[in-house]
């Protein structure tokens, strides 16, 4: 069967949900990455996929219309998606009947993910209006349909982002760490390669000699002394000095800043991020285990 | 002992520097610390990226905390036979030839490199096909960064070969290292060569690792021609030398 974009004002990305960055060289592996990594696994998870398997991301309004009947999931960034006048449910699978639908709009910044049982085609990255992409694989229904739903996650819009010291912190002056930490920033731009923040000037720290690695979440100063974090479509590979990079059980919170908003920063330790993120891991295993037992 | 430091990188991440006067030498250790977490084939371990003088990791936390890698990668540099200096030439190494055209459609700017560098073309490509490179690492789509060349640094020369465009497998000085061209690209160097070659699927690489050697031998432009044409077939027939 195959799932048609009737229209959508920004393209729709067609994303793998890699588990928190275990990859290298993603610019250059010609599949894209989801941005929020956390909300594209959930999807998958809840219509049974495989947890890196491909799922649609979403930033403005789009329309798509499913040609056979098949089981999906709305996860990430909040906004309305309805069939006709029947709202869907967020982060809950739900059955989609040959001929729908679906409406996508008022999206409130981030990405929205669409996970879809089945295997989408692989080889495209984005679609526009008028594409369509295959599904294979799919199912009509799911066992445990009544299982396959997660509580809305809820953040804290004015707890800082989290921070690990970088690599090269050191090499950047005691005051311009202390401005990072003490200031609120404005989003000034947010894509797929990368956040900008506005709010003082921060002094960078020379450049390296040598090329090194910066993975997702990175943050460096740019030209103009603004701090920008790296996404995904970013090259890991630089000679700019990283100053920090965003846990990654803050990165969800990251990929749904939209300009505008306000933000702070605050410095987290390696030992207390992997501690959360070993948490979160365990949450997702347990979810994933229960809505997959044949004997409920 | 052998200097090394291990960077924090987010909770997902650390890079092992190994910071030397001779950035051959770091080199070395990096790749030498590769094979060394690859071969023990670690399931807290999900990937290793060799990098010109250091080596990222990305590990799974949950099987293998931060302190707990510092030591265990510590007690693998300790413990093992870290190179202190670069090999004497004796080690065996695995040299891939590649077939490259040097004629002045495939090498437009080899006469005028060759010019620039006080000799002539001939004396030039000779030069070029007369050594071995290490492939020392890959930076961003497939780039190969080979060992130091018979060119000497000269970044002033890039502004002679200023915004040229470069074709995937053509072989580039941009006035700092030679590298093969890995896509098509606008980009500052000079094109001395054009070399039939394959890039491996999905990694972008071209088919050699970190660590082996390519050689590069002069072919007439007829050769050239009917050596891409059978391009497929390059793949069982490249010529692979061990050598000593």
């Amino acid at each position: 069967m195959k799932i048609r974009v009737l229209g959508c004002d920004k393209e729709i990305s067609i994303c793998c949900a890699d588990s928190y960055n275990n990859t290298f060289d993603r610019e250059m592996s010609g599949v894209k990455y989801a941005c929020d990594f956390e909300a594209a696994s959930i999807g998958n998870m809840l219509v049974e996929n495989t947890e890196d398997a491909l799922c649609l991301e979403i930033s403005s309004n789009a329309k798509l219309m499913f040609e056979g009947d098949c089981v999906i999931a709305i996860t990430g960034a909040s906004g309305n998606v309805r069939i006709a006048d029947e709202t869907l449910p967020r982060r809950c699978a739900a059955q989609i009947d040959a001929g729908d639908i679906l409406e996508i709009c008022e999206i409130s910044g981030g990405y929205l993910y669409i996970a879809v049982n089945g295997t989408l085609e692989e080889g495209k990255s984005s679609l526009i209006s008028g594409d369509e992409i295959e599904l294979s694989d799919n199912n009509e229904n799911l066992y445990n349909m009544d299982l396959r739903c997660l509580p809305e996650t809820v953040f804290d819009g004015s707890a800082p982002l989290r921070l690990i010291p970088g690599p090269y912190a050191e090499d950047f002056k005691t005051h311009a760490l202390e401005l990072l930490y003490t200031t609120e920033f404005t989003v000034k731009k947010a894509n797929r390669e990368n956040v900008v923040f506005h709010g003082v000037e921060i002094e960078r720290a020379k450049k390296l000699d040598e090329i090194t690695y910066a993975p997702v979440g990175a943050l460096f100063i740019g030209d103009e002394g603004d701090p920008y974090i790296i996404m995904q479509d970013s090259c890991d590979l630089t000679q700019h000095k990283c100053m920090a990079v965003v846990i990654s059980s803050d990165m969800p919170r990251l990929a749904m800043l939209a300009p505008g908003d306000k933000i702070r920063f605050s410095p987290c330790t390696v030992e207390a991020a992997q501690k959360l993120l070993v948490a979160k891991r365990k949450e997702y295993i347990n979810s994933y285990l229960l809505m997959n037992s044949y004997e409920q | 002992m052998v200097d090394y430091k291990i960077l924090i990188c987010g909770d997902r991440s650390v890079i092992v520097a190994f910071p030397d006067e001779d950035i051959m030498v770091s080199n070395e250790r990096a790749r030498w610390l590769e094979r060394e977490l690859n071969k023990r084939q670690f399931d807290w371990l999900e990937c290793t990226k060799v990098l010109s003088d250091s080596t990222a990791l990305i590990y799974n936390p949950a099987y293998m905390p931060y302190g707990k890698l510092c030591a265990k990668i510590s007690k693998i540099i300790k413990k093992g036979s870290v190179p202190l200096t670069l090999p004497d030439g004796n080690e065996k190494k695995l040299v891939h030839s590649l077939s490259v055209c040097f004629s002045e459609k495939y090498a437009p700017d080899l006469a005028q490199l060759a010019s620039l560098l006080g000799t002539d073309g001939q004396a030039l490509t000779d030069s070029l096909c007369s050594r071995d490179y290490l492939v020392c690492y890959f930076l961003n789509k497939g780039r190969a960064h080979l060992s130091p060349t018979v060119f000497k640094e000269r970044p002033e020369l890039s502004q002679h070969f200023a915004n040229r465009r470069i074709k995937q497998g053509q072989l580039v000085f941009d006035g700092g290292e030679l590298y093969i061209a890995p896509f098509d690209a606008l980009a500052n160097g000079a094109i001395v060569g054009t070399a039939v070659v394959e890039y491996t699927n999905g990694e972008g690489n071209i088919f050699c690792r970190p660590g082996e050697y390519l050689s590069f031998t002069s072919v007439t432009e007829n050769k050239f021609k009917k050596l891409c044409e059978k391009k497929e077939r390059l793949v069982t027939e490249r010529k692979v030398n061990i050598v000593r």
